[in-house]
């Protein structure tokens, strides 16, 4: 298997200490009619190499948003800013859009929710590989071709030499979004971000696609920014789970720990309220209230109007995010105990 | 079976529903006919939920539709209380129109943005010529304290509100003609998770107070697990099994049933274990393969499977409208 990687995808990067990703301080906000909103509050994380982040919550909080930043995909009147957002290192935070194009492609890439929209309807599928990999590599175009069906391959398309000659819509939702990970993967990113990937596919389909990210990863290595807010496949895929609530990160840890003892009472709310499957309630246990609107926040910590543990310090004061016990990050003034 | 046919609410026997497609393409005129409900039989008794689930394209919509009198079925029958709609008189017809409401999918998409939530719960109503205008009144007051919606709302417009408060606004919408079956097509699929619960917990509270029944049509093995008391599990065009819920839920049988199960993603289960997935895709419904509609992708199919359509058969002596059936040649 380690052959056709190397065949594939070239050799393996050395290992560093650095980490993959590492955001600091990073805030995006937007100017709207009704004032500026902030949709992402200056949150920071990292993820280390060959790990995956599962990042979760509900509309609105900021999920995708700092995702497209970290990609410097966020176009004015969005404005970005960071201490700093380190890629392996180097700080790509505030570089020029020319500098940023080189390496989205190489260092890192992006696959989202809907393959049709993010894929050339009338090109071919190995056309749109082939490209992706001539513009970042020095490969000339029989090359690339070439390269265009091991990826095809790797990523589990069958009968490639038939299928690249195909255009995007002749293929299934899943089949796209095996071409959108083959593009994704095609210059071996030190991160690649999947937003939401397998929300508008199947359950089986999103399961053989699971499959693949998690067996791409185990060969290349990368470390992903896996952002959904379905905690079945958050727990299914991710190393650590960073969970976000208007613009903020209320709670990060290792998967384990935020699904075997979650902290925050909105994580805990969360989880409680999911439907499972034996579970047989006769009532879910609801999280009250709504999603708050972000131009619209209460004082304090947002989540304090629909908290079961709400005191009086919660309006008065933003709780910070803070290591509660090793690796387990949490903001809240009143946690739920370990 | 004429138990299970005085008893049942409503009762689809052998409804058909195909879509002939005809249409210019690139290269010439395509002709050909879309088979997305082939052959369907089932009931749903008074005050009963029936969930019917399955991925895209396996035609639980349609059929969802066709048992709600938006779709003509192409063959067989859909009948009310036992009376066949397509012969039953216009007053008969009426009754049943009444007696089966619908909630959508997209509460954005299904309010028409130009109507206070007042005047959309009361259309229905209005239509059917319901009392007078103090009177609707009432009624709408009264359904939007049975949504939890605050009177305040009457007069606010749709885009006022957030999803959770719209799919409110289409239930009580649903509920004005007091019906007794609610098809609700995945109700909460387009809600974050907090507001899925609560509108989970509603249905299920009017459903107690009013004595509904639900066909709940979602592909949502976790929520089915939550509301449904029996389970239809529909794959191209045909039910490939249906049992009460615990016995689909924690036993099923036909092998499809069995991968969608191990397929729902579990929080706090770990991550997937390599292998398990189910391997290709739903076949197309224009062109659906011969035998077994699974045969496909089914890790049991042999030469039968692959000949001959399967029926659907009860299972370990289980009979009458609660019965285990599985369409399978090889059921485990």
């Amino acid at each position: 298997m380690s052959d056709l990687r190397e065949a594939v995808l070239g050799p393996a990067p050395t290992p560093t200490p650095t980490a993959a990703l590492d955001v600091d301080g990073l805030t995006v906000a937007f100017d709207t009619r009704h004032g500026p909103l902030t949709a992402v509050d200056g949150i920071s994380y990292r993820i280390e190499r060959g790990r995956t982040l599962g990042v979760v919550g509900e509309s609105g909080c900021g999920k995708s948003v700092a995702a497209l930043a970290v990609m410097g995909l966020i176009d004015p009147p969005g404005r970005v800013s960071a201490k700093s957002i380190r890629l392996h290192g180097s700080d790509i935070g505030g570089l020029a859009e020319p500098v940023l194009r080189a390496l989205r492609g190489n260092d890192m890439a992006m696959i989202f929710q809907e393959p049709m929209t993010a894929l050339n309807p009338v090109m071919t599928v190995g056309n749109q590989i082939a490209e992706v990999v001539s513009l970042h590599t020095d490969n000339g175009r029989r090359e690339a071709w070439r390269r265009a069906l091991d990826l095809l391959d790797q990523v589990g398309i069958p009968l490639p030499m038939r299928r690249a000659h195909e255009y995007p819509h002749q293929l299934s939702g899943g089949m796209r979004q095996r071409v959108m990970i083959a593009m994704a993967l095609a210059c071996e990113p030190t991160l690649l971000i999947a937003d939401e990937p397998t929300t508008a596919l199947d359950v089986t389909v999103q399961a053989q696609i699971l499959e693949l990210m998690l067996e791409l990863q185990e060969k290349v290595g990368m470390a992903i920014q896996f952002i959904s807010h379905d905690l079945g496949v958050i727990s299914e895929i991710a190393d650590d789970v960073m969970v976000m609530y208007a613009g903020n990160i209320v709670e990060f840890a290792p998967a384990d720990e935020i699904f075997g003892t979650p902290r925050h009472p909105y994580t805990k709310g969360l989880l409680n309220t999911l439907p499972r499957i034996g579970a047989r309630h006769d009532r879910l246990p609801a999280i009250r209230g709504t999603v708050p609107d972000l131009a619209n926040l209460p004082s304090g910590c947002a989540f304090r109007d629909r908290c079961p543990n709400v005191t009086s310090t919660c309006a008065a004061r933003k709780p910070k995010l803070e290591e509660a016990t090793p690796g387990h990050r949490i903001a809240c003034h009143a946690p739920d105990a370990p | 079976m004429t138990a299970e046919t005085q008893s049942a609410l409503l009762e689809a026997r052998g409804v058909v529903k195909h879509f002939p497609v005809s249409g210019t393409g690139l290269f010439g005129r395509r002709h050909g006919t879309v088979h997305a409900v082939n052959g369907i039989d089932l009931s749903v008794t008074p005050g009963e939920t029936v969930a019917l689930i399955g991925e895209s394209g396996c035609g639980k919509t349609t059929l969802g539709r066709t048992l709600a009198g938006l779709y003509e079925p192409t063959a067989g029958e859909v009948r009310y209380r036992g009376v066949p709609l397509k012969t039953a008189t216009p007053q008969e017809q009426k009754v049943a129109r009444r007696a089966i409401q619908i909630v959508f999918q997209d509460p954005y998409a299904s309010l028409n943005p130009r109507m206070t939530a007042g005047a959309i719960i009361e259309e229905p109503l209005r239509i059917q010529k319901e009392g007078d205008r103090a009177a609707r009144r009432d009624t709408v007051s009264e359904l939007l304290n049975a949504v939890g919606l605050a009177p305040v709302y009457v007069d606010r417009y749709p885009h006022e509100f957030s999803g959770g408060q719209r799919q409110r606004i289409g239930i009580a919408r649903a509920l004005a003609l007091e019906p007794e079956l609610v098809i609700a097509d995945e109700p909460v699929s387009a809600l974050d998770v907090s507001i899925q619960s609560q509108i989970l917990n509603l249905m299920r509270d009017l459903q107690e107070e009013r004595g509904l029944a639900y066909l709940f049509i979602t592909h949502d093995l976790a929520v089915v697990d939550f509301i449904a008391d029996r389970v239809a599990v529909m794959y191209l065009g045909h039910i490939v099994e249906v049992a009460p819920r615990d016995a689909l839920m924690d036993a099923p049988r036909h092998p499809y049933t069995q991968a969608l199960r191990a397929a729902v993603p579990q929080p706090g289960r770990g991550k997937r274990e390599r292998g398990t997935a189910l391997a290709g895709d739903v076949p197309s419904p224009l062109d659906p393969p011969p035998g077994c509609p699974f045969h496909t992708r089914c890790p049991k199919a042999t030469d039968m499977c692959r000949a001959h359509m399967p029926s659907l058969e009860a299972i370990d002596g289980t009979f009458g409208a609660t019965a285990h059936r599985v369409a399978c040649f090889h059921p485990s």
